[in-house]
């Protein structure tokens, strides 16, 4: 007797484990949304407490990345989701070259970085597919921007530049957070 | 020892002139340019104004002028319009920064008659840094509630919302009231308009409401001015009162309704069974079979040859009478004889000859008329009563229980009840024992009641008698009772005898 109640104990509790685990993982992409906007402005304040106001000197660096602003128009919230995965995962490789000349704030890089490292795996977990054509567009954007980096030699002007570019990208994060709320 | 006292006393006199001479030099510097201090943005809804302070010297004039450069891959400045040549501590960028989602640096140019003074501001992103703020805010106070009305500011862009910027805005609520202070975020707008309701608060109370607006990637506002409002207190008093006066309405109407009913018999409480005499009400009204009310006439009966046989009858059944048969029958011959019916043969002649003093006397032919029918349709069994044109009507009282006391009342009515059962029907030329009694059928009894059928009866089948009329069997009754009961088979003797 007392095993099969214990059997039944064991099975109920199963069932429970099974059910709860499916709401707790499905809960956590439905909030994604929120969470990742959190980010975004934590990121972004980050990102402008790094550097100071964008020196004048460096106003001739001054380049037009040309962002795919077509990668705006897909209205399918797993689009967008891929979408900012890229970006985010582009911008933590962009960040982790060569910052020796950059007179920015060492933590605050750091924090930046693990926040963006924590934010790409996080997106990962709630993507079924991945690739694309939009990915590819974003994908030679991030390419220019590594070769002006390249070509600058990394010159403070230069990250100054690719500081204010990645601004401009977490506004456009903002709007496919957006779009990845259904 | 002395000497190098001397040395370096001067050397000291003249580095302390150096230093004066530079300082002041250096004020001067500064007094003449006239360097522009605290250079600020102060932008509010996409409303950028660009403002300074005025150097130390104010006696120097000194004009001004704004540039402006988008941090883009245009790399030009511009002139920021009515900010050239400007003495005004301050330039409205409005315009100028149409460019929401870009950055952009502005230069402050200070010329004085000795020289430019440049001053640039730190880049600044209109979607970033702007205040949002402060919402439109209207209350309307309910029972332990606040509805509040928040409608977003306008935005100093061309064909442009907050709502068209940000497309999703957060707000928070700050209730404040005697004792406490609470703050709510966490909420979500897409309208430019929207309204909530304040709950849980307490009632009569005065509370103080302040909301704010922020965008995802802009937390900068600026929260609306406090506006207070007493909640209100519990609903109206009437809300109660008005359900039960109600109720208690509907359940008075359905009581009088419901008695109204018991009373008028409607309703019955007692599920029982009738009893067995009100069972018998409907039948016992008219077991007497009595109609309506008949006018009675008065009939004479002159019996001529009937008499001789009915004597004859009268010898073979009462052997003691039969003596005085012959002086009778003198008599009846005299007198008249009440109307009784005389069923005898259908061939006997017999014929009564009666006088009838009723007042109705258009009925008597009409009962003549429905003699004539029965006597078309009957045979045997019924005798023909026919005269000339003088044939009345006999009137009986059709019972066969009573039949004792049917022959009542010989004064006042002609009408007799005869036991059918009791006649004995001959023929003359045949013997008694071929003679038949009386079929005492319904249908005789209900031509008997032809027979005494008046205006009132005369249309009815009595097979139809309406019960429900109930005639008043009291009366009748009476009628019947008067008379001394008799036996049956003196009733005949006895109504001669009495005539």
């Amino acid at each position: 007797m007392a095993t099969k109640t214990q059997g039944r104990l064991c099975l109920w509790q199963l069932c429970q484990l099974l059910l709860f685990s499916a709401g707790v993982m499905s809960l956590d992409c439905n909030l994604l949304h929120h969470q990742q906007s959190k980010f975004n402005r934590y990121s972004l304040q980050l990102l402008q407490k790094t550097g100071r106001s964008f020196p004048l000197e460096c106003l001739g660096d001054l380049t037009a990345f040309q962002f795919p602003e077509k990668v705006l128009k897909h209205k399918f919230p797993q689009h967008a989701q891929m979408a900012a995965h890229e970006i985010l995962q582009q911008l933590f490789g962009i960040f982790s070259r060569n910052l020796l000349q950059t007179r920015w704030e060492k933590g605050d890089v750091e924090l930046f970085r693990n926040g963006l490292h924590l934010q790409t795996k996080h997106l990962e977990k709630c993507l079924s597919t991945k690739g694309g054509r939009p990915i590819l567009r974003l994908k030679r954007y991030f390419q220019r921007i590594k070769d002006f980096l390249e070509k600058k030699k990394y010159s403070t002007c230069a990250w100054e530049t690719v500081r204010l570019e990645a601004q401009r990208c977490f506004l456009y994060m903002d709007k496919l957070t957006v779009m990845m709320k259904n | 020892m002395s000497t190098p006292m001397y040395n370096c006393v001067p050397f000291a006199f003249l580095f302390e002139c150096f230093l004066i001479l530079a300082t002041f030099s250096f004020n001067l510097e500064t007094s003449l340019i006239n360097s522009p201090q605290k250079l600020t943005m102060n932008s509010q809804n996409f409303q950028h104004i660009l403002s300074w302070e005025a150097g130390n010297n104010t006696t120097v004039p000194t004009y001004y002028h704004v540039q402006y450069i988008a941090l883009s891959s245009k790399k030009e400045w511009k002139d920021a319009e009515e900010c050239s040549n400007t003495t005004r501590l301050f330039c409205n960028l409005t315009k100028e920064y149409d460019d929401y989602e870009n950055s952009y640096i502005a230069l402050l140019k200070s010329f004085t008659e000795h020289g430019v003074f440049n001053l640039s501001s730190p880049d600044f992103s209109p979607y970033r840094a702007t205040y949002l703020g402060p919402p439109i805010v209207n209350l309307t106070a309910c029972p332990g509630c606040i509805n509040v009305t928040v409608k977003l500011p306008a935005v100093y862009l061309k064909e442009k919302s907050l709502i068209d910027i940000y497309k999703k805005l957060d707000y928070s609520t700050t209730v404040e009231s005697s004792d406490r202070k609470e703050k709510t975020s966490a909420n979500e707008t897409s309208e430019e308009c929207f309204s909530y309701v304040i709950r849980s608060l307490r009632l009569n109370t005065n509370y103080c409401v302040s909301v704010a607006v922020t965008a995802s990637l802009n937390s900068h506002s600026i929260p609306s001015a406090l506006k207070c409002i007493i909640t209100k207190s519990t609903t109206r008093k009437g809300d109660g009162t008005i359900p039960i006066l109600s109720g208690g309405l509907v359940s008075f109407v359905l009581g009088v309704l419901l008695i109204g009913l018991y009373k008028g018999g409607f309703i019955c409480l007692k599920s029982g069974p009738w009893p067995k005499v009100l069972e018998t009400t409907n039948t016992l009204h008219c077991s007497v079979h009595v109609p309506d009310p008949e006018i009675v006439c008065s009939v004479q009966i002159i019996h001529k040859e009937i008499i001789k046989k009915e004597w004859e009858y009268c010898d073979d059944d009462d052997d003691d009478d039969s003596g005085s048969d012959s002086e009778n029958s003198d008599e009846y011959t005299k007198r008249g004889i009440l109307g009784r019916i005389v069923n005898s043969h259908a061939k006997s002649n017999t014929f009564v000859q009666q006088s009838i003093d009723c007042a109705s006397a258009e009925s008597s032919s009409q009962a003549i008329k429905l003699l004539d029918s029965d006597a078309e349709n009957s045979e045997e069994d019924q005798s023909v009563i026919k005269e000339n044109e003088s044939t009345s009507k006999v009137l009986f009282h059709p019972s066969s229980e009573v039949n004792h006391s049917s022959t009542s009342d010989l004064r006042n009515s002609a009408c007799f009840n005869i036991n059918l059962s009791t006649v004995m029907l001959r023929d003359p030329e045949k013997t008694w024992d071929e003679s038949t009694t009386l079929v005492t059928h319904q249908e005789d009894e209900v031509d008997l009641q032809d027979y005494c059928a008046f205006e009132e009866f005369e249309s009815k089948p009595f097979t139809n008698i309406d019960y429900s009329k109930r005639p008043d069997c009291h009366n009748s009754s009476h009628e019947w009772q008067k008379p001394s009961v008799s036996d049956e088979s003196d009733t005949s003797d006895s109504e001669y005898i009495r005539r």
